[in-house]
């Protein structure tokens, strides 16, 4: 960690130790003395395990509301209040690793919010961030997380920006000492900045650092508005430690917010209008979509407009779009013959229609016919620029829509239904036929190459997942991970119907996102029904946050993680292999500095050490089935498991 | 969502998966290699690291299906290996002979022929499950193509490996693309009339020629 202490000195037993020589002095001074605090006498004896006393907490009332003001006490304090902000804005969760700058926000929540707020103890800011980006994806909700300034920000950036580039809400509540006046130790220079989101900026929606409760509650709302608007992101509320520790001295407007979400970004009628008349005019169209909706219902949507015009969907699995077993659901070469393209929330739309090969030459191909039409319904059109260049490469449109492609949706499927007239209808059955041939062969296809080397050791990728799903598809599951270092198999060959069952990759390939993205919506769906949650993790993943799995444990949260154990941060393996051979050198070596052996690494044995219930590594397919039936019942009894699993590299 | 057990054609892909090793093999002129020194090869060189350590790569070449085609149980022909691990296409890196021989080329080869071959996906129960959809009544020719042409060319015929044959209508008619197949030229196999019959090859010209 890079956080720094204040020399040794823990401040909290510091400033206690201060209270109490006060109050002995003014005993002997004859002053008033300062009334012994009552102790809660409701709170049980300390238990064995903190996670119990935590529950035991949040179900009882507070019985305790501080005491009056007075030189060694603080009534009323500010977080409070901001705490009651948060609530009122629908917060459930804080995910944290503690640091002093936000020490009274994290007390109000404690204590003063006992059963209603639920503190997440999390031991890295990016394991934090990670999680709450998952739990948003599971649940349509944000999750706020608490940073350490400076230090703790730095920590968490990865995870933000992952988020941003995701298009996902989260809050972060960033404490702060704006008065340099009033900090006491040499950690609380080092932990201080003049302008806070500074080093976030490029990759959130908003930051404010208000200097009062009123503007607190204010910048709250603004902030909460503008998050929640697609294109979603993160941001960023600076908290004063004066206004989190003091008393409510300058009282704000005594109502809380009652916050009215904002409508979410529609087209112009007359687009919607022109787009149904060439979706039915094109001969070969297809639909992409990538970040297109946003719920089941929207998934029906996209289903039904496909099935008006009897067009394949290529979804890029930004979000579950659009089901895996629809015959409807086509193959990525299927953009190539298309006169027609719609895209939804593309995010990369250039790449629908062109390809930069991996070569030296990195010469450009058109990869889409040249008569080809694109039209993108894009909310991306909505944000400014930012230092970062997750909006990929531009290509010109020809007809874009400046809209949210989830709210598109409903007035699409109407419009595309009075457009159709009858002889296009008659169309239909004999483009279906063609359609559900060719889904008919990719899916066939599939089957076939998953099972080359189905009893091979490393172990195949395509069985570690089939196994998997054999043991998940009878319950309402959810895969909280991505699946792309695991050659999609899961798409390919898994029935994915329900908008809930997948979440699509951390938005700016940053490896580390797993372990708590899938913790955090796991959290989320034990919570929205209990689907049985698992996630497919890479070693090189793992590696960058481990302690998520303490968290897990911690807090009961069920979800069966399996590491695809290979041994490598394999993506840059193929890569600097590419580069040996290209420079003519030492093929053998391209490996160096990416694998992950000497010694091999047992994750089963890290999960036992942090409390998660793991089986010895499996190295064998036979014992996958019987190893993950194991581990499942422990998830199904509410604690989360590991599975070790040595595998092929994709 | 309907739920089918796939059916004949699934079947034959994998058949033709399972058995093109052989096939190929002997209709093509590879040389003599050691199979136990091209595996070693094969891992040394980093191969596997796309491939995988059999050979079977992941899927095909269409995007999102993984990073490296399969090589096994059913390798292109010699010839068409060769240029490929020498010059190759897409984002594979070359191995000239400073890196490998000629023999250590053959050799790799011959590892990769001498794969078992592949287990039919409908006797492994886990895969027989897979949601296909009802069996179409596919023509002939797309069958053809799906087994043989579009790890090169792209399932939909795209392009991939091989060139894009989308609208190849308006370049040539079906007795050319006929013509090529039976005769092919480059990188591409000669699958007639080892793997393919006269009808297969008339049947995927048609089918070649309906791609739009």
């Amino acid at each position: 960690m890079a956080k720094k202490d204040s020399g040794g000195v823990d401040r909290r037993a510091f400033i206690t130790g201060i209270g109490a020589a006060g109050a002995a002095t003014a005993a002997v001074a004859g002053a008033t003395p300062t009334p012994v605090e009552a102790q809660p006498t409701a709170l049980p004896p300390v238990p064995q395990s903190y996670a119990t006393t935590i529950g035991q907490l949040e179900q009882a009332p507070p019985s305790y509301n501080g005491p009056g003001a007075d030189a060694l006490h603080i009534a009323n304090p500010g977080s409070d209040y901001m705490v009651d902000v948060m609530m009122g804005l629908g917060y459930k969760y804080v995910a944290a690793c503690p640091g002093t700058t936000f020490r009274g926000l994290q007390e109000s929540v404690i204590s003063y919010a006992i059963g209603k707020m639920e503190w997440l103890s999390c031991a890295h800011e990016d394991i934090s961030a990670s999680m709450a980006h998952g739990y948003a994806k599971a649940t349509g909700k944000p999750m706020a997380i608490m940073v350490h300034n400076t230090v703790g920000l730095q920590h968490a950036t990865m995870g933000i920006y992952n988020c941003w580039a995701d298009r996902v809400p989260m809050l972060v509540m960033l404490g702060n000492y704006a008065d340099g006046a009033l900090r006491s130790s040499a950690a609380d220079w080092d932990h201080s900045m003049v302008d806070n989101a500074a080093m976030c900026r490029g990759y959130i929606k908003y930051d404010e650092q208000p200097g009062s409760l009123q503007h607190y509650k204010e910048s709250m709302l603004r902030g909460h508005g503008i998050m929640m608007t697609a294109p979603m992101g993160p941001m960023i509320m600076v908290c004063e430690q004066t206004l989190q520790e003091d008393t409510q001295s300058r009282k704000p407007q005594p109502s809380l917010p009652a916050y009215v979400a904002a409508t979410q970004p529609a087209p112009d009628p007359n687009a919607i209008h022109q787009v149904a008349q060439m979706l039915v005019a094109a001969k070969n169209p297809v639909i992409i979509a990538d970040r297109a909706v946003r719920s089941q219902a929207d998934v029906k949507n996209l289903v039904a407009l496909a099935e008006a015009l009897q067009v394949p969907v290529i979804d890029k699995l930004g979000r579950m779009n659009f089901p895996t077993n629809h015959y409807l659901n086509g193959s990525a070469g299927m953009a190539s013959s298309a006169d027609l393209i719609l895209a939804l929330d593309p995010g990369d739309l250039w790449s629908y229609v062109d390809r930069l090969p991996e070569s030296i030459a990195r010469a450009s191909v058109r990869t889409a016919r040249p008569d080809c039409k694109v039209i993108s319904i894009d909310s991306e059109l909505l944000v400014g620029a930012g230092n970062y260049q997750d909006k990929q490469r531009f290509y010109q449109a020809d007809f874009p829509v400046a809209a949210d492609a989830a709210t598109t949706l409903p007035y699409l499927v109407e419009a595309v239904n009075s457009a159709m007239s009858a002889a296009r209808r008659n169309e239909n059955p004999q483009r279906e036929a063609a359609l559900r041939e060719a889904f008919y062969l990719k899916r066939s296809a599939d089957m076939a190459y998953a099972a080359i080397g189905w009893d091979s050791q490393p172990i195949s990728v395509a069985r570690m997942c089939m196994e998997l799903w054999n043991a998940i598809k009878g319950d309402e599951w959810a895969l909280v991970s991505p699946q792309g270092f695991e050659s999609n198999w899961p798409s390919r060959l898994w029935d994915f119907t329900d908008y809930g069952q997948f979440h699509g990759g951390s938005g700016a390939a940053g490896i580390g996102y797993i372990g708590g993205a899938a913790i955090g919506a796991a959290l989320g769906h034990r919570d929205n029904g209990g689907r049985l949650c698992v996630s497919l993790q890479g070693d090189g993943d793992f590696l960058m946050g481990p302690g998520a799995m303490w968290t897990a444990a911690h807090h009961r949260i069920p979800l069966l993680m399996v590491i695809h154990n290979n041994r490598a941060w394999y993506q840059e393996t193929m890569s600097v292999q590419i580069l040996a051979s290209r420079r003519d050198r030492h093929p053998e070596r391209g490996r160096v500095g990416t694998e992950i052996v000497d010694p091999n690494i047992n994750y089963a044995k890290i999960a036992e050490g942090f409390g998660v219930y793991a089986e010895p590594q499996i190295t064998q397919p036979s014992e996958l089935g019987p190893a993950i039936a194991r581990a499942i019942k422990v998830v199904k009894s509410g604690h989360p498991a590991l599975l070790d699993i040595v595998a092929q590299g994709r | 969502m309907l739920r089918f057990k796939t059916f004949a054609i699934a079947s034959f892909i994998a058949a033709a998966l399972a058995a093109g090793a052989n096939m190929l093999s002997a209709q093509t002129t590879a040389p003599a290699g050691d199979a136990k020194h091209g595996q070693q090869l094969y891992v040394a060189d980093g191969c596997y690291e796309c491939h995988n350590t059999l050979g079977q790569g992941t899927g095909s070449r269409a995007p999102g299906a993984g990073p490296g085609p399969n090589l096994a149980p059913a390798p292109i022909s010699y010839a068409a290996f060769v240029k490929q691990v020498r010059t190759p296409r897409l984002s594979m890196p070359p191995y000239d002979a400073k890196l490998l021989s000629d023999q250590d080329v053959a050799d790799i080869y011959a590892f990769l022929a001498a794969q078992p071959p592949s287990k039919d996906p409908h006797s492994i129960a886990l895969l027989n499950v897979v949601t296909t959809g009802s069996a179409p009544d596919t023509s002939r020719g797309a069958v053809v193509f799906a087994t043989n042409c579009a790890l090169c060319h792209g399932a939909s015929g795209q392009g991939g490996i091989g060139p894009s044959l989308i609208g190849e209508s308006s370049r040539k008619d079906a007795n050319a693309v006929a013509a090529i197949v039976k005769n092919p030229s480059g990188q591409m196999p000669k699958l007639y009339p080892g793997l393919l019959s006269d009808g297969d090859v008339t049947a995927v010209a048609a089918y070649v020629e309906s791609l739009h």
